[in-house]
């Protein structure tokens, strides 16, 4: 069989640093379906990107027929026939299906008679299942429908190489079947495949090869069917020791000593962006001197949770309750006198404003809210030197922007500051994000020190970690909580309830 | 090191862009009756002789007044041009109250009823656009564009129907002894940037202003209550605007007479603050700037060029100031 | 007056606020709001005008008016396309500009020119540019593909500049085109409308009502040249409505509270244009 494509030693650096995939070399097969196997943040779409002239290697090469070739944009990839499906549907809300399609294919230089490009695109959605004409306006479609719409374009546009990015997120079982299908046939009439899921089973079912990557390399390939589960499981996930102390990090068991319940989430349903529910009906509890983690891949609703509880978005139903008071209805500013903390997932342009000092950032949360009209500068000096040096940052004086510090040393001063206030309850997203080994443990820490007399809950990408410091891990996926476990933790377990 | 290229950077480009502005204004002014000769020498004039330069402070007073406040208003992202019809309905009104309502007061009390008085109409006009803003998310320059032509229209029928005095559509005079000279408004417009100044700087309100304007997010995760920072900041630009106008009946204008846009006092306070980069202490010298170029605008009219192209000149200076600040990294866009 | 007759002369006098509405509408559905059309209107008008006034012809003097237009907007378009500037901002500077530039132009002579006379050819020319322009706008936006690609930078930027659209450089042509024909709809208030005249002031206000009806007719190229004749119609009821005891003011204020009001509405449903920042989403 020929190689309709190969990947050589292709690297991707972001200018930033951060490494997305590191020298993955592979090969697609004419006819194949390939799945493109992985954790969140195993970069899997980065590589896709690279196949679908989105994004630029920083080193490596790639063949198309045996030719190298550079691929400068997606355009140049469209001509040759390969084209990706984005991960979340990127349709024009105000236009209607059919509008959006035009747009597709002159955006690809798509050469073809549009009537017959239509009518295949048609009868893909209608294999798809799909029950809305072509007339109907994106924004009145499901994300469902929207992801059918997507994978049809894909089917048109990909003649020789089609790749699709997680697309049976919005899907439910049955569609997903049928989508199975329909990529069976595809590389049965001589096109080639790549399937991109986090989905082990999925993987197992549609593909002919499994490529695994794990941490931006190809962890393995595996070329026949029927391969173990546990060998696929090893090389996504590596190999882990199981974690099976009884406590957290940093802790001694004696030491914790659960109190009352400091917050409680009661049956929460929060709207989102495109219609339906981002969380379904959560509900948690988190005691005082307990730290609770909620685990899952990104985008299934943990977003809107900590939205919700920073006053950025409403909830449809349910309630929130601080140390046994009612708070869902309450003002930011009470919730936050009543000892809720909050340590967004961005420290720039969230958790702390660039361009204003390190004293005014600080000042933003812990300046005592019931005295008078103006701020005593003198004392938020004295506490932002105080917190500035009990976490090791160096600043040449509080006066200086807050922009000035590196990302690790802001992070610091961002959580520190949250902890100085004496919260209740402090709540963190995704708190070592982007932070070296060492100041990652250091934030840790922190919150696990000061969390033996409050409540914690961390939403976190970052399965280990929540290992590590939780009490118990709450598991995310679809916007409602799949499962809840206490120490001893089972990574596999935990990993498989995400995943499934 | 660093810091000081960076105030290098953000200055240069001002002076860059005061130095593109101004030429070019020059050079539109010799396309006037007046001629490269007699607008350069109107120039040499107003910049040379004490008589003009202390002139100019005379209308000072609106332009600072509504500059002042507006730095915060923008700082916080609110961008009204409310000012505008603050301004002519701060005049209006204080106009009545002295002139029309003849309440024989001494004119400390005069002066302080008026401003109050001005103050509070230009406040209940800039609450228009905050609530629209605040639970509509609409527009605030759009809307309060519209309102001040509402005002204008109004203040217009007042002045040319039941205030009317004689036959011409003018109105009775501020009588003399209201009358605030040059050392009252210096003394008016310092007051009114300091303590604007020390609300921004040492107040919970200034903290609100400057954390909503970057990153509203922050604003209202916690709990700096970004709704009634608005509030605040509206009512606090349309105050001053309105005592603005108070000022400038009590000081240069002294009667009513139907108006237009130009002079626009309100909107020369917009593009005071923005030149001064929202900084209510810097507003003072760029007003008094742009009075000085109001009164070079006089100087022109004699030759027939119409008051308008004063407001032209101004534009072209902040266009121009705000683009090599940009071009040349410093400043903030709030696009 | 008979009523038809009245329809005739609402339709001349909205006709400046229809041309610059319906320009500024394809500006908006792109994504981006110009608040200089009151500027671009009072130079378009003043320099026709000096043009007519200089060459005798009527078509160089809307010409005139509409290179100024276009003259303008090149400016909107540095700052705001290639600087990002606050759109607001820059609009507003750039009226101010223009307006004031439009007296200076005026204070060198030639503020009175050879018009366009009611009913003559040129003139039905101009106003039927009101009646033509709004199908063949609705038609390119809603079946072309370069329209259909205007509407989606307007409506969603972001995914409109991953998927490759041609952000930048189509809504540089609609502000052209906004331009273009804010400059004509200024020459026509000072050719046509004031029979070759120009005066400070002349524009009136009607920039900042073309800009509203772009709002009151909710974006649609028909609605819009619908508002614009609607306002021209409640402009022209004004002295039948000082006969009533109605002040002139009222009159003259309603089309901006009906700005108001629209703006408004738009933003209840939710309509995000505008720029209008929400302090929570």
């Amino acid at each position: 069989m020929e190689a309709l494509l190969e990947l050589k030693g292709v690297s991707v650096i972001y200018p930033s640093g951060v490494t997305a995939v590191s020298d993955a070399s592979l090969k697609i097969y004419r006819g194949e379906v390939l799945a493109l196997l992985g954790e969140n943040g195993a970069g899997k779409t980065t590589l896709a990107k690279v196949i679908s002239g989105v994004v630029r290697p920083s080193s490596g090469e790639i063949y198309i027929d045996g030719a190298r070739r550079r691929l400068s944009s997606y355009r140049d990839a469209v001509g040759l026939g390969i084209y990706m499906v984005p991960q979340t549907p990127q349709l024009f809300g105000n236009l209607s299906v059919l509008e959006d399609l035009r747009l597709s294919l002159k955006l690809s230089g798509y050469r073809g008679v549009f009537r017959n490009a239509i009518e295949g695109f048609a009868g893909a959605l209608r294999r798809l299942g799909a029950g809305f004409s072509i007339e109907s306006r994106c924004s009145s479609l499901s994300m469902g429908e929207r992801q059918k719409v997507e994978i049809a374009k894909a089917i048109i546009l990909g003649r020789r190489l089609a790749i699709f990015d997680e697309p049976s997120v919005h899907l439910t079982p049955s569609e997903s079947r049928s989508l199975g299908e329909i990529v069976r046939e595809l590389a049965r009439s001589g096109r080639s495949v790549i399937y991109i899921t986090h989905k082990i089973s999925e993987a197992m079912d549609i593909a002919d090869r499994i490529a695994i990557m794990r941490g931006g390399r190809i962890a393995g390939i595996i070329e026949e069917r029927g391969a173990d589960f546990d060998t696929i499981v090893r090389l996504m996930f590596g190999d882990k020791p199981i974690n099976d102390s009884q406590t957290r990090g940093f802790v001694e068991h004696s030491e914790i000593d659960p109190g009352g319940s400091v917050l409680e989430i009661r049956d929460l349903w929060v709207p989102g962006n495109h219609g339906g529910y981002s969380v379904r009906g959560v509900s948690l509890s988190i005691r005082a001197g307990e730290i609770l983690g909620i685990a899952g891949i990104a985008g299934n609703g943990q977003r809107e949770l900590f939205e919700v509880l920073s006053g950025l978005r409403k909830p449809a139903r349910g309630s929130i309750i601080l140390d046994g008071e009612d708070i869902t209805n309450k003002g930011q500013d009470y919730r936050i006198r009543r000892g809720l903390s909050l340590v967004p997932e961005e420290r720039l342009d969230w958790g702390l404003v660039p361009g204003l000092s390190i004293a005014m950032n600080i000042a933003i949360s812990i300046e005592p809210r019931s005295r008078g009209f103006f701020i005593d500068w003198r004392s938020v000096d004295m506490i932002a030197l105080e917190i500035i040096n009990s976490v090791g940052v160096k600043a040449r004086s509080t006066r200086d922007p807050v922009d000035i510090l590196s990302g690790g040393n802001m992070q610091k001063l961002m959580v520190a500051r949250e902890l100085y206030r004496g919260p209740r309850v402090i709540v963190a997203m995704n708190p070592t994000g982007g932070l070296d080994i060492a100041t990652a443990r250091f934030v840790r820490r922190l919150i696990t020190d000061y969390s033996r007399k409050a409540g914690a809950l961390i939403i976190s990408e970052d399965l280990d970690e929540l290992i590590e410091i939780c009490d118990r891990i709450a598991v995310m996926s679809r916007g409602s909580i799949r499962g809840l476990f206490t120490r001893p933790f089972d990574y596999d377990e935990i990993a498989r309830s995400m995943i499934s | 090191m660093r810091v000081y290229s960076g105030i290098l950077r953000s200055y240069g480009g001002v002076l860059l862009g005061l130095i593109v502005g101004f030429a070019s204004s020059i050079t539109l002014g010799s396309l006037s009756p007046a001629g490269l000769s007699g607008s350069l020498s109107s120039l040499l004039w107003v910049y040379t002789s004490p008589s003009p330069l202390i002139a100019s402070i005379l209308f000072m007073g609106p332009i600072a007044l509504s500059a002042a406040g507006l730095s915060i208003a923008y700082r916080s992202g609110f961008i009204t041009v409310g000012s505008e019809g603050q301004v002519i309905a701060g005049s209006a009104a204080a106009l009545w109250l002295t002139a029309i309502m003849d309440l024989g007061l001494h004119p400390l009390q005069a002066f302080v009823l008026a401003s109050v008085f001005s103050g509070s109409i230009g406040s209940l006009l800039g609450l228009l656009p905050a609530i629209m803003r605040i639970y509509l998310g609409a527009s605030e320059i759009l809307s309060s564009l519209m309102l001040n032509y509402v005002v204008l229209y109004i203040v217009n029928y007042l002045v040319s129907g039941p205030w009317r005095s004689g036959a011409f559509p003018v109105t009775k005079s501020v009588p003399e002894q209201y009358r605030l000279g040059y050392v009252d408004i210096i003394l008016i417009s310092l007051a009114t940037s300091i303590a604007l100044y020390i609300i921004l700087s040492r107040s919970r309100l200034g903290l609100m202003v400057e954390v909503l304007g970057r990153s509203p997010r922050a604003a209202e995760t916690y709990g700096l209550r970004p709704r009634l920072a608005i509030y605040y900041v509206s009512s606090i630009s349309g105050f001053t605007a309105g005592v603005g106008g108070a000022v400038a009946v009590l000081s240069f204008q002294n009667s009513l007479t139907p108006m237009s846009i130009f002079p626009g006092y309100g909107y020369m306070g917009a593009l005071v603050a923005w030149l001064s980069s929202n900084n209510p202490i810097l507003t003072l010298p760029a007003s008094w700037f742009f009075s000085t170029l109001l009164v070079y605008g006089g100087a022109l009219q004699a030759s027939g060029l119409s008051i308008g192209y004063v407001l032209a000149i101004q534009s072209i200076i902040v266009l121009s100031v705000i683009l090599f600040r940009r071009i040349t990294g410093g400043g903030v866009g709030y696009s | 007056m008979g009523i038809a007759d009245y329809m005739l002369a609402a339709l001349f006098y909205s006709a400046p606020i229809i041309i610059a509405a319906l320009g500024e509408s394809l500006v908006e559905r792109a994504g981006r709001v110009n608040l200089g059309v009151e500027g671009m209107m009072a130079l378009g008008a003043s320099i026709s005008v000096a043009l007519s006034s200089l060459t005798g012809s009527i078509v160089l003097g809307i010409l005139g008016g509409a290179v100024a237009g276009v003259a303008l907007s090149l400016v909107y378009i540095a700052a705001v396309i290639m600087a990002r500037l606050n759109q607001f901002v820059v609009g507003l500077l750039i009226s101010f500009t223009g307006l004031g530039l439009a007296d200076l132009v005026a204070s060198m002579g030639h503020k009175i020119g050879p018009g366009i006379p009611q009913g003559s050819e040129s003139h039905i020319l101009l106003v039927s540019i009101c009646i033509v322009t709004p199908p063949a706008l609705y038609i390119m936006l809603s079946r072309t593909p370069t329209g259909i690609e205007i509407r989606a930078i307007g409506y969603d930027e972001s995914t409109a500049r991953e998927r490759g659209l041609r952000v930048d450089m189509l809504r540089s042509i609609a502000i052209a085109f906004g331009g273009i024909m804010a400059g004509i709809a200024g020459s026509y208030i000072s050719l046509a409308l004031h029979g070759g005249k120009y005066f400070s002031g002349i524009t009136a206000g009607m920039g900042w009502i073309a800009v509203g009806s772009v709002i009151l007719g909710y974006w649609n190229p028909l609605g819009v040249a619908i508002a614009g004749y609607a306002i021209g119609i409640i402009m022209l009821l004004r002295p039948q409505l000082a006969s009533m005891g109605i002040g002139d003011f009222i009159a003259s204020s309603t089309p901006y509270i009906a700005i108001i009001i629209a703006l408004a509405l738009a933003s209840i449903f939710g309509r995000r244009s505008l720029g209008s920042h929400s302090i929570i989403p």
